[in-house]
Parts: C-alpha cells; structure tokens; sequence
C-alpha cells in the first residue's frame, strides 16, 4: 500500500509540474479561462434563443458539467500521450511498478483543473446570464460534480489505454467528448433524443451524474437521486477496471508491434 | 550464471506502405542472434544504422518482445520473468528525448525512482550521489529543457543508474556529444564497470568501443558478424597500412582505378568542405604510395600520410563501405 502512495504521489508531483508550467497569467487569461467559458457561452445563447432563460440555465448547467468532464477526458489521454511525444514510454514500459497509481497521480492535475473549470464558468455565467441558481443549490450539488468529473475521468483512462499503441489518441478522446456532449443531456433533454441514443447517454459517464445534478439543483433530496449518483459511480468503476484491464493488453500489444511510441 | 545470454534471437517489424492502398511489409531487423556477456564484462555491439542494434538493447531491457529465440538476462527469461528481472537493469537510450522536460533534473531521477520503488530513505541518499557522478549537481534544480544536449546524456545516465542496477544497456550514450563531453561521459561508463556493473554499449564510434569495451559484436543486417576483443578484431587488418589522401575533385573513374588496383583492400572517401579524404586500406601501403598518387592524378594530391589500422579500419574490411556510410 505504501509502495501504492508513493507512487500516486510521485506521479501528481510529476502531473503537477507538467501543468505549472503553463499557468502564466498570459496563458491563463488569454487561453485557459476564455476557452472554457467561450464554448458554454456559445451554447447558452443559443439555447437563450431557443426556449428562453429556462432553456438558458438547463444548457448553462449541462455546460458547466461538460466543460469539466471534456477536459478530464482529453487530460487522462494526454497523460499517455505524453509519455510518447515525450520519448518516456521505453523506460515506463521497463519499469518495475504498477503503472496504475501512479497514472492516477498524473491525472490528478486534470481532474483538479476540470473541476476548477466548473467553478470558473459558474462564477462568471451564473450571474452573467442573471440564471435562477443560488450558491447554496450548486455547493449542495458540489458532491455530484466531483463523482461525475471523476467517473469520466475513467473513461478518459480507457481512450488513452485504447490508444496506447496507436497514433490516433487525440483523435479518440476528442470524439468521446463530443458524443458524450451529444447523448449526456448537455443541451437538450436526454429524453427528446432517439432511444439508441438515450441507451449510449446512459453508459456513458456525466447523464446519469448530469440529471442527478440538476435535480438536486431543482430541490430534490440526495435519498431521491441516489440512484443516478449510484448509476454514475458504478459506470466510473466499470471504466476503470475496463481501463486498467486493456491498458495492460494494450502495452503488450505495443511490445509485439514495436508501436511504443507511435502518435 | 552469465550476464545476458542470447540464444536463437529474432525479431521482425511489420510495416505499411503506401497511403491509400497499403501494403503490409515484413523487416526482419534480427535474425537468428547468439551471444553471451559475462558478469562484469563491458560489452559493446558495434554496427551501422539499421543493423539492430537498438532493437536488440530493447529485447534485452523488456522493452519489446522478440519474434523467435529467447534471451536472459541475470538467468532471467527476457518475456516471462520481467517482474523478476527488471528491477535489476538498468537502460540508457541516446538523444535527447526520455525525459520530462518540464521537469528538474532532481525531480526527473526522483520519478524514476519511484517507479523502480527505489524505498524513498534510499533514493534520498542515491540521487544527489548520482547527480554528483554525473557532475549535475548544481544545475540539479533547474528544468530539464534548459539543459544541453551533454547535460540530458549524463541525466540519462544518473535515471538508468537510479536503481543501482546489475546490469546497464546504454544504446548509443555519446551521440550527438561534443569530445569533452563524450569523454566525460566514457569516464563515467568506466567508473559503473568498475563497480562491477555488467554494461551492454551500442555505438558508432570504433574509438569509444576501443577505449571501453573488453569484447565487442559487430551486427550487421540483423546478423553478428564477429564477436571478438578489440585488440583481436584488430588483427584483421595487422598485415595492412592505412594512406590517408587529402585532395581535391577525385573523379569517379579515378576513385574506381584505385579500388580495382591490386594492392588495395579498401577504399573509403569522406567530404570535408569540397576537398575528399581518402583512405586507402593496403598491404605495403608506403611503397604503393607514388603509384596511388598517379593514379589520382588530376585530383589536385594535398596532403599523404600513412597510419596503423585502428577499430574503424577492421570494421570497414568487415562490413565494407557501405556500412561506414551509412
């Protein structure tokens, strides 16, 4: 277990310093915090337009949420890819630990600046659009963001694994964000969508943590959405282990080819 | 128990070709390797780009599976007993890239540290030692991108040593180093062997494989083509003398003249800012001189001397020159 915390720890450090480096006020202002709140933005006005401020403050919730998962997703998958543009995956690959905590801890600065996305975009949409949310009904819904961000997450450990031997690990994680952004319930009830398309929302990571969010939000108790919350937490384990399991496939898949440091 | 014993080694690559219609490829990049490295022997593999070194150096430190044959390490099956095997080896490979760039030097070795579970009351102790060896310390703290191309070798050298390893695979350390570097750095590599270390180095350089290593393969095309000592190898080319020619406009008639001439083993030329160094492998290669030197006549003849054969001279009768060039 200790062998376990050192490693999850060394690898936050490691994530750590990866993402300092660009946190200058230049990239922070001019980039990080306007990217985030530029696409939430696009989308809210559009919903303004569609079904007025009710439609407004559904899309600006689903987009707080989506903000942050997206990010997660991409960050677990450019862990690995790092390590590939970086030259490091040989000498991982060599490596007698388990990857695994300390992949966690590499990924730990993701799930930390996803969730300090959430924050941002609230802090300056919420009143921005004058939406009908109070603090208090997003800090009691708090613990449902941090469950969703992680449990999607996983899912961005599975991309990353999946991609490991391959070049198209950008190209994998992005398309996740965008179906999950499609079939999560984002912008539009997941209801109004095609059943097919409601069954691929709800195995994926962020529906079932979105719709429990917005309940909460609209009043009802943790007892009522503990199903939701239950649904979101399982789907992050199931990816996980799913993650893990091909992560391990897929490093000897890239020990057979010799495509350890494709991308 | 030796240190790295090769039996029946192969491993081939596949690759595509084409962009709309592809076609599979098949490269055979080692073919049927045998070899065996004592403990505490500093071993080197010698041969041109493509010939397998590297591929080797990575079969060996688990990195990839071969196709066919087996090989251990330390007694240890190189695909079946990694878990046992890879805490006790230890890998250099060149360039400049294998680091974390955002990274201290310090925190570099530190997360390598961790992940060969080097116990922290250790690495503590290790590291600035390490950093010390590899004469880092003081730039220990600053971000690896800032660092040389000299200075990322020898950090490359302290994360391969962090695990005090039994045996090190360095694939090609000095490359790209200027000479006081890559001196400072063959220092080092001798320090490791004499603390009994087992090192397997791959290498361009004849002089540095010389200089270091007791014994020495030279790969070819996937195949060993000689394993021997260097003083051994060299005896390939002892009844030889080397003319060096410095000239000017060799034509390639006259460069086809002097390598069908009968007293003449070997030709090599190399450009250096529009003059030609060329350099002749010959028995009695002094008293062949003058007649060399008609045959180049026209050449605009600079500068003769004549040497002894040396490492590079052995390999260019082995592989001929088209290895040298490549």
């Amino acid at each position: 277990m200790s062998q376990w915390i050192q490693l999850f720890r060394s690898g936050a450090r490691t994530g750590w310093s990866n993402i300092a480096v660009e946190l200058t006020p230049a990239t922070v202002l001019g980039s990080r915090i306007p990217r985030t709140i530029l696409q939430a933005v696009f989308f809210i006005l559009i919903s303004y337009a569609a079904g007025g401020s009710e439609l407004a403050k559904f899309a600006l919730i689903g987009n707080t949420m989506h903000a942050a998962v997206f990010h997660s997703v991409i960050e677990m998958s450019v862990v690995i890819e790092l390590e590939k543009w970086l030259g490091t995956m040989p000498y991982l690959i060599a490596s007698p630990a388990n990857w695994f905590p300390a992949m966690m801890g590499r990924s730990l600065a993701g799930y930390v600046e996803g969730l300090v996305r959430i924050l941002l975009v609230l802090l300056i949409l919420v009143p921005f659009f004058g939406a009908d949310l109070t603090a208090l009904d997003l800090l009691h819904a708090a613990p449902i963001f941090f469950v969703t961000v992680a449990s999607a997450s996983a899912l961005g450990w599975l991309s990353g694994a999946i991609s490991l031997p391959t070049r198209w690990g950008m190209l994998i994680c992005n398309t996740i964000g965008y179906v999950m952004m499609l079939t999560g319930g984002v912008n539009f009830p997941v209801t109004a969508l095609p059943p097919v398309i409601q069954w691929i929302g709800h195995i994926l990571p962020m529906t079932n943590g979105l719709l429990a969010i917005r309940a909460v939000i609209d009043g009802a108790s943790y007892a009522d959405t503990s199903g939701l919350i239950l649904n979101e937490i399982i789907i992050g384990l199931v990816y996980g282990a799913l993650a893990w399991r091909v992560f391990t496939h897929r490093l000897n898949v890239a020990r057979q080819t010799g495509n350890i440091e494709q991308f | 128990m030796t240190a790295i014993k090769i039996e029946n080694l192969g491993r081939i690559f596949s690759t595509t070709t084409g962009t709309i219609r592809r076609t599979r490829k098949d490269i055979t990049a080692l073919e049927n390797i045998n070899l065996v490295v004592e403990p505490g022997e500093l071993f080197g593999l010698l041969g041109p780009n493509g010939a397998g070194k590297t591929t080797l150096t990575r079969i060996l430190s688990t990195v990839l599976l071969p196709s066919s044959g087996r090989a251990e390490v330390l007694g240890m099956d190189v695909v079946r007993d990694t878990k046992k095997l890879r805490p006790r080896i230890g890998m250099v490979f060149g360039g400049e890239r294998g680091l974390y760039w955002r990274l201290s030097g310090r925190d570099n070795i530190q997360y390598f540290a961790d992940l060969y579970l080097v116990p922290p009351e250790v690495s503590r102790k290790r590291i600035p030692e390490l950093l010390d060896l590899v004469g880092l310390t003081e730039r220990a703290d600053e971000r690896v991108e800032g660092y040389s191309r000299g200075m990322k070798q020898k950090l490359h050298i302290a994360r391969g040593l962090v695990n005090d390893p039994d045996v090190l695979f360095l694939d090609e350390p000095t490359i790209g180093l200027d000479p006081i570097a890559a001196r400072e750095l063959r220092a080092v590599i001798l320090e490791m062997n004499k603390r009994g270390k087992t090192i397997f180095l791959t290498s361009h350089y004849m002089y540095e494989v010389d200089e270091l290593c007791q014994r020495v393969a030279v790969v070819n095309k996937g195949k060993i083509a000689l394993i021997d000592t260097p003083s051994a190898f060299k005896t390939m080319v002892a009844d030889l003398e080397v003319v060096e020619i410095e000239c000017r406009e060799v034509s390639p008639e006259a460069l086809a003249r002097l390598r069908a001439h009968p007293r003449v083993a070997s030709v090599t030329m190399e450009n250096h800012e529009g003059a030609q160094s060329l350099q002749i492998q010959s028995p009695g290669g002094v008293e062949s001189i003058p007649e060399f030197v008609r045959i180049l006549e026209g050449s605009q003849v600079q500068k003769v001397i004549t040497r002894q054969p040396t490492l590079e001279d052995a390999y260019v009768k082995l592989l001929g020159r088209e290895a040298l060039n490549s």
